[in-house]
């Protein structure tokens, strides 16, 4: 069996398992940018999506400066494309972590560039929120925060739609970052690509399709179990 | 202590958007007493609905003062209270909705345990309260449904079990059964009328029809283009329109304008005799039909032939309606016409015979 395997794939079990350089690090990794640029970038997007629905003209705090200026801060970083913005903030990566290299010093541009990303996604979301149903709570003499968190209770199915799809992008984007040596599945694709390994090639690729293939059913069987407006 | 519990006082409110400007709300003047059903009627756009949001200031006016709930709320377009005052004033007003705005990702139970969070009630309290209220609207069976499980009906005694939770003065019902089949129409209107009969709460019904407020409305006012037109007790109002616009929707709610354009095409109203004469008789309160009709063949010698006929009851009292052809000689046609004016009956020539 091993034999077997070493003959087809040799540059796969060369690899090995654990270790600096083995698959598991490599996984690690990619779960470890996916995680925490997904909690930190997604955290920042959230909190914009929420600034741009209260402060719109039609929100429940209209505000129009505070409005512009979210506005345009989510339009200008989704604009630039990643793997120039991977560039353009190296020195504020290499201020904030020491470093530009590595998993970690990745997180910085991944966060930055899923959030205006998912502040849209979420903006669209809470924004499609009735407003028959915030008018109803006001009339009760629901506050700003009741208000708040009737967007969100309203819109959870669809929050879980759009943050599966940004999960999935941010995969895309971690494999993308692996090009500038961050570590994880696409660094390790690209790295081995480039020396014709093609079977280290075909295995994180496989494995990358199936994470997201995996992230794409829990999210489609969470965001359906919790809708309760069919 | 017969001060109003709602009080406007030349209120208007200007919208504009951009270039386009709108006065849905006109210099209006409106007092609705404490326990009353008032109904406010009108066609899509006359203005209700920017009308009523003032009572809980979902928006501001113009210009205008604004008393609520013995509350000062408004001086002259300002508004005097917000934040925690505001929300309190809120809590004294309930409001329910054409679409029911429920929340869709909550429980009935929940639904109605959200309108009791600011009620300074512990869990077990609201808990309770919330239980009581759902049982009061006879959904208790449903009470851990979803908005989606429920019939259009049932989601609107949720809404009004929520609108009820923190035992409001005043319940303001936009449109609240517009969405509602006429059965189901009648029973959440019976709901509101046994909920003012038994815990006293003022209701401000807006309708686009009659039917609505006919059966349940203490008092009705019209309205047209931000004003308010006519208003009056809805037997009055009934009984004696006299704007063209009310009569136009009384005519619509009785079906009667409806039932003049079938007699019209009978053919014996077509080729209506030169002695014949096609009327419509309307009786109110303590005059009724029959006497007349067999007083007119004894003491004129005219017959009265009735086509159509509605008797309803508004606030108790009958309402009639007789669209008959009278046949006689010219003179005494005549006679009959001055003694059922004598009677205070309501007479409108509609087709003279040739
Ligand atoms: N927020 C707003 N901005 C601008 N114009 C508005 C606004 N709300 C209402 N209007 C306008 O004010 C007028 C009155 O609207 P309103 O909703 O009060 O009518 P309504 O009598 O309740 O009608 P309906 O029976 O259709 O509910 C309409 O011309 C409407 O377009
Ligand atoms: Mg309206």
């Amino acid at each position: 069996m091993i034999n077997w395997l070493n003959k087809i794939m040799p540059n796969v079990i060369s690899m090995g398992w654990g270790g600096d350089y083995g698959w598991w690090q490599s996984i690690y990794q990619t779960l470890f940018m996916t995680l925490f640029s997904a909690l930190i970038g997604g955290l920042i997007g959230l909190i914009f999506a929420i600034i741009l629905v209260l402060t719109d003209n039609d929100g429940i705090l209209p505000n129009r400066p505070v409005f512009w200026l979210a506005d345009k801060i989510v339009s200008v970083f989704r604009a630039v494309p990643f793997i120039i913005l991977l560039f353009v903030i190296s020195p504020f990566t290499h201020l904030l972590i020491g470093t530009t290299l590595g998993a970690t010093a990745a997180l910085v541009p991944l966060s930055l560039s899923v959030a205006p990303f998912y502040a849209r996604q979420i903006q669209v979301v809470l924004k499609a929120v009735d407003p028959g149903k915030i008018e109803a709570s006001q009339a009760l003499g629901a506050n700003n925060w009741d208000l708040l968190i009737i967007y969100m209770k309203e819109s959870l199915p669809e929050m879980i739609r759009v943050s599966t799809v940004t999960l999935i992008s941010l995969i895309g984007l971690t494999a993308m970052a692996g090009a500038i040596g961050s570590g994880g599945l696409g660094n390790t694709v690209v790295t081995f690509g480039q020396q014709s390994k093609y079977d280290v090639v075909w295995v994180g690729t496989i494995l990358l399709l199936l994470l997201i293939f995996g992230i794409q059913a829990i999210g489609d069987w969470w965001a359906k179990h919790s809708n309760h407006a069919v | 202590m017969s001060d109003p519990i709602i009080d406007f006082k030349d209120v208007s409110v200007h919208f504009q958007n951009g270039s386009e400007a709108v006065d849905a709300v006109k210099n209006i003047n409106l007092q609705i007493k404490a326990g009353e059903i008032f109904g406010i009627v009108g066609y899509s756009g006359a203005g209700k609905s920017t009308l009523v949001r003032l009572i809980n200031l979902l928006h501001g006016p113009t210009l205008g003062d604004i008393s609520v709930a013995h509350v000062h709320s408004v001086a002259n377009g300002q508004v005097l209270i917000k934040g925690k005052a505001l929300r309190q004033l809120r809590q004294k007003i309930g409001m329910i909705f054409q679409h029911f705005n429920l929340l869709d990702q909550s429980t009935v139970l929940q639904n109605v345990l959200f309108a009791l969070k600011h009620s300074g009630l512990n869990k077990t309290a609201r808990i309770a309260k919330a239980k009581k209220l759902i049982d009061q609207v006879g959904l208790t069976d449903r009470i851990d449904n979803y908005p989606a499980q429920l019939s259009g009906g049932q989601k609107q005694r949720v809404a009004i079990a929520r609108a009820l939770a923190n035992d409001p003065e005043i319940l303001i019902s936009d449109e609240a059964t517009s969405a509602l089949d006429p059965k189901t129409t009648k029973q959440i209107l019976q709901l509101l009328a046994d909920l003012n009969k038994k815990t006293g709460v003022t209701i401000v019904l807006i309708t686009h029809e009659m039917q609505v407020v006919k059966n349940i409305a203490d008092r009705v006012a019209v309205m047209k283009n931000g004003e308010i037109i006519e208003q009056n007790a809805t037997y009055d109002i009934f009984a004696n329109p006299q704007k063209a616009l009310t009569k136009e929707f009384i005519e619509t709610a009785s079906g009667s304008q409806e039932a003049l354009e079938k007699v019209l095409q009978q053919p014996e109203v077509k080729q209506l005799p030169s002695n014949a004469l096609l009327v419509e008789l309307s009786f109110s309160g303590s005059t009724t039909g029959e006497p007349v009709i067999s007083l007119l063949a004894k003491k004129f010698d005219v017959t009265a032939d009735i086509l159509y006929g509605n008797v309803e009851s508004i606030q108790g009292i009958a309402i009639g309606t007789l669209i008959v052809v009278l046949q006689g000689s010219k003179a005494n046609i005549q006679k009959a016409l001055a003694e059922i004016k004598d009677r205070k009956i309501g007479l409108q020539t509609i087709k003279e015979g040739k």
